[in-house]
């Protein structure tokens, strides 16, 4: 919450007049805030007792995390696109089906190349990038408060949760169409695991940044 | 998931998608064949439409496929007629001249047969392309 806010600037006032969090709670509510908008004003200072009021550990914004984050985000968008489509393509040459027209056992082959170069450059760079964020996060917790950090990560999440319902409505569709094979099925099953397991680690990360803080 | 099972998970996946895709494409050298065939089928049919250049019902085939030969029979002084040579192999293609309206133009294919599987979606009535001989064979009229 933003140090300027008005009801930010009041609870600090009030905490250093020496009231008490209940009782700024209850006269906030009484004054036609909610009980969240209370809480969120209170949380903006920490609940140790010493005067002036100590601010929580805010988000911060910085070059440098925009531009690790941007490069790591970026790596993982494209390693999660081209292992999809890898996949796809390997799949169109293994399990030819007869309503493919003939472009697509070439375009398959094209696209196994471009997914194999894309691969080789950047899921090495998105690990490495994941072990020097991690590195940093463990040296300093302060790393974990980047706000492009907190973006992308909501951002993943809503990709990989956007293409997994994108999947399900495409399963649902395909069958009403007659379309269910074995390749489609596998096929589906790509997109659905790979969204998954970005969608929980990323959660999963979330989590833990809430719980520490 | 903790990071580390995050990444190994994430490795090996696609390390297994590498090796599988690396596999079923083939190796370098195969697809630099396969790119090979594919360009001496476009230029071979790209010939046998270049024959298909006249209207008129006297036009009789060349006898070889030159510049000056193809000008001659469409007809047109500025005509930048299709290569005729295999970009491989440096040789001619070969054309034969069957009758005055019949030919084949023929190369040499590492795998004809894929070629024309890949082509199949696209047949043409005046030409067609036979794999077992690498040849288009066509009528002009």
């Amino acid at each position: 919450m933003d140090a300027k806010d008005p009801l930010v600037q009041f609870v600090r006032e009030a905490l250093l007049a020496g009231k008490s969090r209940a009782e700024i709670q209850s006269v906030l509510q009484a004054s036609g805030w909610s009980s969240k908008e209370a809480d969120s004003a209170l949380a903006a200072y920490s609940d140790v007792p010493f005067i002036p009021p100590v601010p929580r550990p805010r988000l911060r914004l910085t070059a440098r995390d925009a531009f690790v984050y941007l490069l790591l985000f970026t790596a993982l968008g494209i390693s999660a696109w081209q292992l999809i489509w890898l996949i796809f393509s390997i799949l169109n040459l293994v399990l030819p089906d007869p309503v493919d027209y003939a472009y697509v056992e070439r375009q398959s082959a094209d696209q196994i190349r471009w997914g194999i170069a894309s691969l080789v450059v950047s899921v090495p760079a998105f690990v490495a990038m994941t072990l020097y964020t991690d590195r940093k996060i463990a040296q300093d917790a302060g790393h974990q408060r980047s706000l492009v950090r907190n973006w992308l990560t909501y951002l993943a999440l809503f990709v990989s949760a956007l293409s997994f319902l994108g999947v399900a409505v495409y399963v649902i569709y395909s069958f009403l169409k007659g379309e269910i094979t074995l390749r489609f099925i596998l096929k589906a099953a790509t997109v659905a695991l790979v969204s998954a397991g970005i969608f929980v680690f990323y959660l999963r990360g979330l989590e833990d940044f809430r719980d520490e803080h | 998931m903790s990071t580390r099972a995050f990444m190994i998970a994430a490795v090996g996946a696609t390390l297994l998608a590498v090796i599988a895709g690396a596999y079923v494409v083939g190796s370098p050298s195969e697809a630099r064949r396969r790119t090979f065939d594919d360009r001496r089928y476009q230029e071979l049919a790209m010939l046998a439409g270049t024959l298909l250049c006249t209207s008129d019902k006297t036009t009789v085939l060349p006898v070889a496929l030159t510049t000056e030969s193809l000008r001659s029979y469409c007809g047109a002084r500025n005509l930048q007629p299709p290569a005729f040579l295999d970009d491989e192999t440096g040789e001619p293609y070969k054309y034969t001249r069957k009758s005055e309206e019949d030919y084949s133009i023929c190369a040499k294919f590492h795998d004809a047969h894929r070629v024309a599987r890949l082509s199949s979606s696209s047949p043409n009535t005046r030409w067609a392309f036979e794999p077992a001989s690498g040849c288009i064979t066509g009528r002009i009229r």
